[in-house]
């Protein structure tokens, strides 16, 4: 009986490790250019793997193999991109997610949110594999803006 | 007798015989390969079998059965096509339509490239040189990939085929999903519109 339940563990364990590298996109209309190994997905474009979601309203997809599609290597998205992983989100004007890097640059207007937290800058740059963020400022201002929330003592 | 000068002397022979000769020679020859280039030429033709009138074949009826029927063409860009059908019924008063059964076309997409398409029943029309079918296709590529449609029509000349049922792609790279879709064989490119979902592994 334990055998079966650790042959089913390991099995589904497999699944869940081959659904997380898997990628869905959806959007309103699709145009697939095989020859050029790109497909563009316009119109409320969404882009999904695993806990990651990056959606906009335009996302080209770049396959690393010419004709046949082997794998998505990049994703550029633009106009009102939104980026959740987890309990951090982002928004932005254009982002680019570098799958087998698994970072994201989200660039224009950057707005990042995470639990409690809020801040806003130019350039969000994600390393999702170390869980690090890096925040750059524009130009003009050459500040970050940070907000963070404190609980009120006087509730207690 | 000094003076006399035999008859056939004085017959005139006209020079200008072996030109003539030459030149309806040379003719021929001309009418020769012209009609070989043209019986070569890459255009459309309906070849039909040794045994297209195996069935019955009635003439005060209003169709003719054809069975094994093949049509051979070219599309705009010069790529091949063959089109077969196990039995085919052609009304004799509609000469432009020929409605297939068992049908299977092979395209050329480039020289190196192809994907044909399975169905049951579809129709031709033999000047558009469109098929068109509401009855399940299923289109394979050389890469492995498919897809299945409800659905589709496919004009051999430009190389487009449309479909506003809804298509499934499959392929090692995963799967495509779509409500309605276009494609065209000579860019290369779908697409895909009314919810589309891509799947990639």
């Amino acid at each position: 009986m334990l055998k079966i339940v650790k042959i089913l563990l390991i099995y589904f364990s497999f699944i869940l490790s081959f659904a997380k590298d898997e990628i869905e996109i959806s959007s309103e209309t699709m145009e697939w250019k095989r020859e050029e190994s790109i497909a563009i997905a316009i119109g409320e474009a969404k882009a999904v793997q695993g806990n990651r979601v990056l959606s906009a309203d335009k996302i080209i997809i770049f396959f690393n193999e010419k004709k046949d599609i082997k794998k998505i290597y990049k994703l550029d998205a633009s106009g009102k991109v939104r980026f959740t992983s987890g309990e951090q989100s982002a928004s932005g004007n254009n982002a680019t997610y570098f799958v087998d890097n698994e970072t994201i640059i989200i660039k224009g207007n950057v707005k990042l949110e995470r639990e409690d937290s809020y801040m806003s800058g130019e350039e969000l740059s994600i390393d999702l594999k170390n869980n690090s963020s890096k925040l750059i400022s524009s130009n003009k201002s050459g500040k970050v803006r940070a907000k963070y929330k404190t609980e009120d003592k006087n509730n207690d | 007798m000094k003076n006399y000068i035999p008859r056939t002397n004085k017959v005139t022979k006209p020079k200008n015989n072996k030109i003539i000769k030459l030149i309806i020679l040379a003719f021929l020859l001309i009418l020769i390969l012209t009609l070989i280039f043209f019986s070569n030429s890459k255009n459309n033709s309906l070849t039909l079998d040794d045994q297209v009138f195996k069935g019955e074949y009635q003439n005060n009826k209003k169709f003719i059965k054809i069975d094994k029927l093949k049509f051979r063409g070219f599309n705009n860009q010069g790529n091949p096509y063959l089109l077969t059908a196990k039995e085919a019924i052609k009304e004799t008063e509609n000469i432009d339509v020929v409605k297939l059964f068992n049908v299977q076309a092979d395209i050329f997409l480039s020289e190196k490239d192809w994907f044909f398409l399975n169905t049951k029943e579809a129709i031709f029309k033999i000047k558009d040189k469109t098929l068109f079918t509401d009855n399940n296709v299923k289109g394979f590529y050389d890469d492995g990939s498919s897809f299945s449609t409800p659905s589709i029509e496919y004009d051999f000349n430009s190389g487009i085929a449309k479909s506003e049922e809804g298509i499934v792609m499959f392929g090692k790279w995963g799967n495509i999903k779509a409500d309605k879709f276009s494609f065209n064989s000579f860019k290369d490119v779908y697409s895909f519109s009314g919810k589309a979902v891509m799947i990639v592994k």
